[in-house]
């Protein structure tokens, strides 16, 4: 009978100290990663280069008054042209909302009206307030260099600029949903209105898209990442085959791009095609230390070439210094 | 004709003695490409594979990478140079029934040797740093590469002529080794760190260490704009171009001609 009184009280200690963060509104709660996924950037640059541009297709299938540069900027509409990302640097840890909003959510107009919105106190402090989830994620540094035409500048285009992959892409279902909400708390708000101020509701096809634009980087098995992340978002226009994103969009005429990414988890091809299959842009990615290792190569066959020439040589002389 | 056949048979004993010390000292050419290879690659590649964040810039990248040089350079002057005049003495060569070449000859041809042997060194290092360079950040490399390995060049025609002044009045290799590498890599610091407390706005040209930071700082292609002083204590970060042009070269010429001079009146 003691021991069952026992029992009970160290149950209750027991789902007491647990109730405990239930109960603290201070306490936040982490989105656990899943540890199937992995990241594999490796530090170093790639060089991505507009390979095909067909601009009479483009402007019959996408838009007549768009070009590749209002998808990435620069000279992309320029066949040659070269871009270039050099990662510096690696981590992981836990992020809140706020922070992924940022670096994953926001649209370029968003992000430069954000600063209006925070003085009214819809800032960094109420989107953590509100959404109180911790994300893990991996961290990258980069820099980066905008397409162009002619040498690549010393000095990069945007310096030490950084972006997320998120350890469980299943995550991003919640945080378009946390975004959503917090863009509909900024539309109703009669003051934002008076100054015109809106953000943008996102579907999961659209936020695909960005993330194809904005050439995030993704984590490891590719395949598997790449379909939890538009299944969770209920993609409509994605399909994945393989280490490739098809996604369809439609211009004037229907048309699809092809995106496909290398074992790192970053972009190596990125194609558009028209509704019979012809390609009228592609860019492409080249690696320097594809280069390294080629030349390491060369140079360990030809220090061996002499070592093996050498020993030939020694073999040859004692051969003749026995004989003689 | 006749002219340019008299200039050719001056000219042949130099070059003799160049081939002949190119093969004496060519095991030890190998050994020190292998070692600047290594520490570059323990230096300016495993870290950064590993654990270590990219440099934010080639520049950097190539500063951090030659600043332990100065190590590699000391020792291989002093090694290559350092036996140019003493050993002909330690050996007594001048005591052949028939001298093969006049002395003059054999300092230029050993001289310009060891020199190329030396150089050849720096382009390794250079050569391999560009290539780690490449691996890292891609093209295009910086040109401010080829004015660092100019300065290093400079460098080593400097400390070459000194440690062929040493060598004329030193009697082995070993000394000349011990003084060039405890004079470089620890004296002219400590040298230097008394001077200054004496006088901090005298510029150390004099001292070799802090002419050796115009190698590792050229490679900044805004140099010509940057702050030669700290900011907070004042104190001299490196030397301008001309200073250092100057006074490399003037260390050149200078004990060059000392160490002829010496050669010249030194008894076998």
């Amino acid at each position: 009978m003691i021991h069952k009184k026992k029992s009970t009280t160290f149950r209750l200690i027991i789902i007491s100290l647990l109730l405990i963060p239930l109960i603290n509104q201070y306490l936040i709660f982490i989105a656990y990663a899943n540890a199937n996924y992995t990241s594999r950037l490796e530090k170093g640059t790639q060089i991505l280069e507009v390979k095909k541009y067909d601009d009479q297709t483009w402007k019959n299938t996408v838009n007549v008054t768009s070009t590749p540069r209002d998808w990435f900027g620069g000279n992309s509409d320029k066949i040659g042209a070269k871009s270039k990302t050099t990662l510096l640097e690696m981590g992981h840890r836990d992020f809140m909302t706020s922070s992924i909003f940022h670096t994953l959510i926001f649209t370029n107009k968003t992000s430069s009206i954000f600063p209006i919105v925070r003085n009214y106190g819809y800032g960094e402090e109420y989107i953590n307030e509100n959404y109180t989830y911790y994300y893990f994620a991996w961290e990258y540094s980069f820099h980066y260099w905008t397409f162009t035409s002619s040498e690549f500048k010393i000095q990069p285009d945007f310096f030490y600029d950084h972006s997320i992959i998120l350890q469980n892409p299943q995550n991003i279902s919640q945080i378009l949903d946390n975004y959503n909400e917090f863009a509909s708390t900024i539309n109703n708000n009669a003051t934002l209105q008076s100054l015109n101020i809106s953000f943008p509701l996102l579907s999961g096809d659209y936020l695909v898209w960005q993330f194809i634009i904005k050439r995030f980087a993704i984590g490891n098995p590719i395949n598997d990442y790449l379909t939890t992340f538009t299944n969770i978002l209920d993609c409509k226009n994605t399909t994945i085959q393989g280490k490739t994103l098809i996604f369809q969009r439609r211009g004037i005429k229907n048309y699809t791009v092809e995106v496909f990414y290398n074992p790192q988890g970053i972009i190596e091809t990125f194609k558009v095609k028209n509704s019979e299959g012809y390609v009228f842009y592609e860019i492409t990615s080249f690696y320097p230390k594809i280069v390294f290792y080629i030349i390491l190569g060369i140079l360990a066959v030809f220090v061996m070439g002499i070592v093996v020439l050498f020993i030939i040589k020694k073999k040859k002389l004692q051969k003749y210094y026995t004989q003689n | 004709m006749n002219s340019l056949n008299n200039f050719y048979y001056k000219i042949k004993p130099v070059f003799h003695t160049f081939i002949f010390e190119i093969r004496l000292q060519m095991k030890k050419f190998i050994i020190f490409p292998v070692a600047t290879i290594l520490l570059l690659f323990l230096n300016s590649y495993l870290p950064y594979i590993l654990y270590t964040p990219l440099e934010s810039s080639q520049a950097y990248f190539y500063e951090f990478g030659t600043i332990y040089f100065i190590i590699i350079i000391v020792l291989a002057v002093s090694i290559f140079f350092g036996g140019i005049i003493c050993s002909e003495f330690k050996n007594k060569t001048g005591l052949e029934v028939l001298p093969l070449i006049n002395r003059y000859k054999l300092l230029i041809g050993k001289y310009f040797a060891n020199l190329i042997l030396v150089i050849g060194i720096v382009a390794v290092h250079y050569l391999t740093m560009a290539l780690f360079g490449y691996n890292f950040y891609g093209g295009p490399l910086l040109k401010t590469l080829l004015y660092s390995f100019g300065f290093a060049v400079l460098y080593v025609l400097a400390l070459g002529s000194i440690v062929t002044f040493l060598s004329s009045i030193m009697p082995s290799i070993t000394p000349v080794i011990v003084i060039m590498s405890g004079y470089v890599l620890i004296l002219d610091n400590i040298l230097s760190f008394l001077i200054l407390g004496i006088n901090s706005e005298l510029e150390p040209l004099y001292s070799l260490g802090y002419l050796f930071t115009i190698i590792t700082k050229i490679f900044f292609p805004d140099f010509s704009t940057m702050e030669r002083r700290d900011t907070f204590t004042g104190g001299w970060l490196f030397p301008s171009i001309e200073g250092a042009l100057a006074l490399l070269s003037l260390y050149t010429v200078i004990f060059f001609i000392f160490s002829i001079i010496l050669f010249k009146h030194r008894e076998f």
